[in-house]
């Protein structure tokens, strides 16, 4: 009963933060929820690792026919990292969140996607897929309109009308489906596509559709657009949450549905999803270099880095998938982190353009430090978790026969390193422009929690990095089960 | 490959090595402020004696072997040490001791933050470190690693001066363009990987022998040239050198661009075939680089710059001697072997030594007086006579005047082109006369361009009123710089030892076998002592004059004029040769390669009291003005092109989701129609 768990907790944060009045008990209240979830998703991984999967059904009704939430080694690692994100966030956001955005229930919606984000990972059926979708969005979509800054608004209207569209496909697609195989379970409707073997041309559309709606949650080429165009607007704490969380969940459905229904037509699938993840790596990479904005620069490098993860899965592979895996943890970690830099130096000089900004390394050592961790990670330097990543995708690549490919990939880390470097020297290194007013604040604001959360992600991308071996072997691991598709529709339905 | 000897007695002072590198970064990172420069040069200093150590092991027992656990990623990683790697440790561990010394009465003189001094001197040492593992390693991917933290690390060096937007300007030109440099390497690696299936260097050697050797040369020779800074691959070079603090810059000049050159050579030992086709390209490369650098070098009025447009003559000087080298390897000729790629690896050493020296001089000079033009300067010889003597040396050194070391070099490379020249291929003979006419004006513009700085700098009389009184450097500054004198000396009068220890390692590390001790070699070396036995008796004999005159002068009374006064009545230091006017002949000779640039406002012909205007020049980089520039200026317009697709309009965002859609849809269509 430990899945249920996942979704309880957050839910019951949920009910307590409405009744609770008292600012401090909800704040503190909300991270030992964190903390809880973050137990319980130590705990599924522990129980994953010994049996591989574990699944619960709702209300005892059996596999087709019930609600099934299923655990296997890929979705307990993305419960692991997003809860560890999530915690982390948290502790961060007590600090940097404004009184008034907490007041008014920053919190709650924050437990409102962690619920979201924890459903996805666990749904047994598409439909619930959907709905947790659906949970995910409305929490997310009030805490980047949230405060209702002008340039706020705007980027949350485009944030919420493209994700509109893309739930709108998703549905679609899900109708198709009902109505051509009379079943949403994963597993069964995995089963059956395979027993069947020319339904799979007419399954197409739903397919695609399906496809794009993933491809617009997971900020893909070409429907990455919201992305850049609303992550810089909301308070740092909140795009950090959205940066290590929402992307990521489109992606991971998308590798589930991949490794259930698309894998019978890879000739088909494999060079679009390359395409998709060649396109998506380049011009995100290519955008960010001429960014001025700090978190815009980061924004574009989330689509350059979802790009790896979806070549890695383009190559389909165990190396390629384990490499997919791996990166898809070490980005959330590595990404959040630098966003949360961001968040420093947002709160000390209340603006995050390049060219006024300066000066921040002397102002405090620490963080310019832990930006380069984070930076250096995000670019592919040992011994960072980057460092592993995107070596795993780059030798899956080059042992799978995508040569090109993987130099693609290394190109694009090249330039990840020339924006790191710029937002280093822009930032941290440069003197503040003379013309820019000095800011009036030199003493400066209280950061301690701010810089103990940012502490635990740069320990985990070093400890990532340095202690390697095993997560990429558990990640090998969880990716076999995943080509294995037999594996997962005989546990689910048996 | 040469046969490798595994020593446990290497691993183990590998892992003192590592202990102390460790031990000494938090130590610098832990200790007050006032100790942190000394520690960073003790950590120098003892990392330099144990790899030192580690290199003298490599060359004499022709080379060492040890594995080095790099984690279930990469493997073992092989650490080989032979007598090229051995060679060029020993001169980063020569130049870094002096650099870090100079470096802590260079720093002196700024006041910065805490933070930042912390950084600089843990980059300064994580920076040796860097460049002697990529002299040991032998696995593609921890080279690549180690070469980028030294392009890393060196990058973050020459961003000292953080106020200096220039400074900013010119370090971004230098990432890209290193990054430019790993890519041509990454590439060329992958190649191998993909060919041979090793990230071991041993499959560079098998990837030689079985495959054709041209291509994959070139592609190396781009990625390293880009670090050696070969003509047209050079752009980053003249701004970052002057930009860095100046005993960065001495480093850098000093090795890390022969970092490149060992690359070179280290592809070399691999190669199996072309060798004359390719020994004849980089000849004439390198010809071409010579040329163009001292050209630049001889108009540039500032002196940083100058050094560094000096660097790439010299990197053409050392790449003539790496090409005459490959053709003797084509023609299975010892003695071009032996003075083609000994002479450059002569002048590897040599050129560290002086180059840093001058650009511990130059730093002093920019240290007291605060400007980098030399127009703005004059008669500092009066005020820091030990630095103008300093300067004075290496500039004699640089020009190939014995008695000081470039002579040796360079005079075995000439060597080389007149023992080329008997070729039966008429082709090959020209571009040996070609080659030696080239070197010559190389060696011709090179006097000229230091007599020109030197006079400017140090000669007549001060230019311009300067923000404080020069004064002579301190005695850690100083001291370096007599080091490097003394070793500079003792190049040129035991040149015999150090012939010897080349062809210890051309045998060690090419595919060739000369004996040591063999007269055909050591003519040259007997040549050479009696030239600098000469030449330093004449030094000797203007030195006894000297001391002669001043104990005769000592009791007299003696009257001094400013210099060039010439019995004016009022003379005054506008009246002395610039340093412009002193190159303007030649500019207008080489006026299609020296772009001049003139600021000035044309007087009008109404004009009849004109008011008073400013005049200024400055020279265009050729490669620079013409090809980077245009090519990244229309890379921009290229790129804006693209500005549409992100435009803000939610509209135009489903619409491209639309259209993926329907391509999609269509491509599906088509698939199971075709199916």
């Amino acid at each position: 009963m430990i899945l249920p768990a996942l979704l309880l907790i957050p839910f019951l944060y949920i009910i307590l933060a409405i009744l609770i009045k008292s600012k401090k008990v909800k704040t503190w209240l909300s991270f030992a929820f964190s903390l809880i979830n973050l137990g319980f998703a130590i705990w599924v991984m522990a129980q994953v690792f010994e049996a591989g999967m574990i699944k619960t059904q709702m209300g005892s009704w059996p596999a087709p026919f019930g609600i099934t939430l299923v655990a296997d080694r890929f979705s307990a690692f993305m419960l692991l990292v997003s809860a560890l994100v999530f915690a982390v966030v948290t502790l961060y956001s007590i600090q940097s969140v404004d009184t008034a955005r907490i007041k008014n229930g920053y919190f709650l919606f924050a437990h409102g996607i962690l619920m979201g984000v924890n459903g996805s990972f666990l749904a047994g059926d598409l439909f619930n897929l959907y709905v947790w979708f659906e949970v995910m969005l409305m929490g997310s979509f009030i805490l980047i309109s949230f405060g209702g800054e002008r340039a706020q608004l705007e980027g949350a209207i485009k944030y919420l009308i493209l994700n509109l569209i893309s739930s709108f496909f998703f549905v679609a697609g899900i109708g198709i489906l009902y109505g051509k195989m009379g079943t949403l379970n994963m597993a069964d409707l995995s089963q059956k596509i395979a027993q069947s073997g020319d339904v799979l041309s007419q399954l197409s559309p739903a397919m695609v559709l399906i496809v794009v709606g993933f491809a617009i949650k997971g900020a893909l080429f070409p429907f990455f657009f919201w992305l850049p165009a609303s992550y810089h607007t909301p308070p740092p704490a909140v795009t950090a949450l959205f940066a290590g969380l929402l992307t990521k969940v489109g992606i991971y459905s998308l590798i589930r549905i991949y490794t259930l229904f698309l894998y019978h037509s890879t000739s088909f699938w494999n060079p679009v999803v390359l395409w998709i993840g060649i396109l998506s790596m380049v011009i995100g990479v290519f955008s960010a270099s001429s960014q001025y904005d700090f978190r815009k620069i980061l924004s574009f490098h989330i689509i350059s880095q979802l790009g790896y993860v979806v070549i890695g899965l383009a190559f389909y592979t165990v190396a390629g998938l384990a490499a997919a895996i791996f990166f898809l943890g070490h980005n959330m970690i590595s990404k959040t982190n630098a966003f949360l830099v961001a968040g420093w130096v947002h709160r000390e000089r209340q603006t995050l353009n390049l060219k006024v900004l300066g000066d921040m390394f002397k102002k405090n050592t620490l963080w310019g430090v832990l930006f380069f961790i984070s930076a250096f990670s995000l670019a592919g330097l040992p011994p960072l978790s980057g460092f592993i990543g995107k070596y795993l995708v780059i030798k899956a690549g080059i042992e799978s026969g995508h040569i090109n490919v993987a130099l693609v990939a290394l190109f694009v880390g090249f330039f990840t390193l020339f924006s790191m470097v710029k937002i280093w020297i822009e930032v941290f290194w440069k003197n503040t422009p003379p013309e820019v007013e000095a800011p009036v604040n030199t003493k400066p604001l209280p950061h301690g929690l701010m810089i103990s959360a940012s502490i635990i992600l740069a320990l985990a991308i070093v400890g990532m990095g340095v202690f390697a071996g095993p997560v990429v072997n558990f990640c090998e691991m969880a990716a076999s089960d995943l080509l294995n598709t037999e594996l997962y529709i005989n546990f689910v339905l048996k | 490959m040469i046969g490798f000897t595994t020593l446990e007695n290497s691993g183990f002072l590998f892992n003192i090595y590592i202990g102390i590198l460790l031990a000494g970064l938090i130590g610098i990172f832990v200790v007050s402020e006032k100790l942190k420069p000394y520690l960073s040069a003790l950590v120098v200093l003892l990392v330099s004696l144990i790899t030192s150590l580690i290199a003298i092991q490599g060359i004499n027992s022709n080379g060492l072997e040890f594995l080095i656990p790099g984690g279930s990623f990469i493997g073992d990683i092989p650490f080989r040490i032979d007598a090229l790697s051995a060679w060029f440790m020993l001169i980063i561990n020569l130049t870094m001791i002096t650099g870090v010394f100079y470096g802590i009465g260079y720093l002196r003189a700024y006041k910065p933050i805490k933070s930042i001094i912390t950084l600089h001197w843990i980059l300064l040492v994580l920076f040796q470190s860097s460049m002697l593992w990529v002299c040991m390693v032998q696995n593609s991917i921890a080279f690549l690693i180690a070469w980028e933290i030294m392009s890393l690390s060196s990058l973050f060096l020459v961003l000292f001066d953080h106020a200096d937007s220039k400074v900013i300007k010119a370090g971004i030109n230098y990432m890209v363009q290193m990054h430019l440099s790993v890519v041509f390497l990454t590439v060329a690696f992958i190649w191998v990987y993909f060919e041979t299936g090793t990230f071991d260097f041993k499959g560079i050697d098998i990837y030689f022998g079985s495959n054709a050797n041209l291509w994959l040369f070139v592609v190396f020779f781009l990625g390293f040239g880009l670090k050696a800074g070969f003509m047209g691959l050079h752009s980053w070079l003249p701004h970052a050198h002057p930009a860095a603090p100046s005993h960065v810059s001495g480093i850098m000049s000093g090795v890390i661009v022969k970092m490149g050159i060992y690359g070179i050579f280290r592809v070399i030992t691999f190669l199996k075939a072309d060798f004359i086709l390719l020994g004849e390209i980089v000849l004439t490369f390198s010809v071409l680089t010579g040329l163009f650098g001292i050209m630049n070098a001889a108009v540039q009025s500032d002196f940083k710059k100058m050094l560094a447009y000096c660097t790439i003559e010299n990197i053409g000087i050392i790449g003539i001697g790496i090409g005459v080298g490959l053709i003797g390897l084509g023609k299975d000729q010892n003695v071009l072997i032996f003075l083609g790629f000994g002479g450059a690896l002569l002048h590897v050493l040599n050129h560290s030594l002086f180059k840093s020296l001058l650009f511990y001089s130059a730093g002093s000079v920019y240290q007291q007086t605060h400007t980098r033009d030399m127009n703005q300067l004059g008669g500092l010889i009066k005020k820091m006579p030990q630095t103008a003597l300093l300067f004075l040396i290496g500039a004699l050194a640089i020009g190939g005047i014995p008695p000081f070391n470039g002579f040796i070099s360079e005079f075995l490379i000439y060597s080389g082109l007149l023992a080329g020249i008997h070729s039966v291929d008429i082709a090959q003979t020209t571009l040996m006369v070609v080659s030696v006419a080239g070197m010559s004006i190389i060696g011709g513009i090179s006097v000229f361009a230091f007599t020109k700085t030197f006079g400017t700098i140090f000669l007549g009389s001060a230019r311009t009123e300067l923000h404080q009184e020069p004064r002579e450097v301190s005695k850690i500054m100083l001291f370096p710089q007599y080091l490097i004198v003394l070793v500079m000396l003792s190049v040129a009068f035991f040149s015999g030892y150090f012939l010897n220890v080349i062809l210890t390692i051309l045998n060690g590390s090419f595919h060739v076998s000369m004996e040591v001790g063999n007269v055909d070699y050591l003519r040259y070396s007997s040549v050479l002592q009696h030239i600098s036995l000469y030449s330093f008796l004449f030094l000797a004999g203007i030195g006894l004059i000297y001391f002669i005159r001043k104990s005769i002068t000592k009791n007299r009374e003696s009257t001094y004029q400013s210099t060039w006064g010439c019995g004016y009545v009022a003379p005054t230091s506008r009246m002395q040769y610039t340093g412009k006017s002193f190159t303007k002949p030649l500019s207008k000779l080489f006026n299609f390669v020296l772009i001049e640039k003139k600021n000035f406002n044309e007087l009008k012909s109404n004009e009849i009291f004109p008011v008073s205007r400013k005049y200024s020049s400055s020279y265009l980089d050729f490669w620079e003005h013409w090809l980077i520039n245009p090519a990244t200026k229309y890379l921009d317009l290229f790129i804006d092109l693209f500005k549409f697709i992100q435009n803000g309009r939610i509209q135009a965002y489903v619409l491209y989701g639309i259209i993926f859609i329907l391509i999609v849809f269509i491509g599906t269509v088509f698939h199971s129609s075709l199916q």
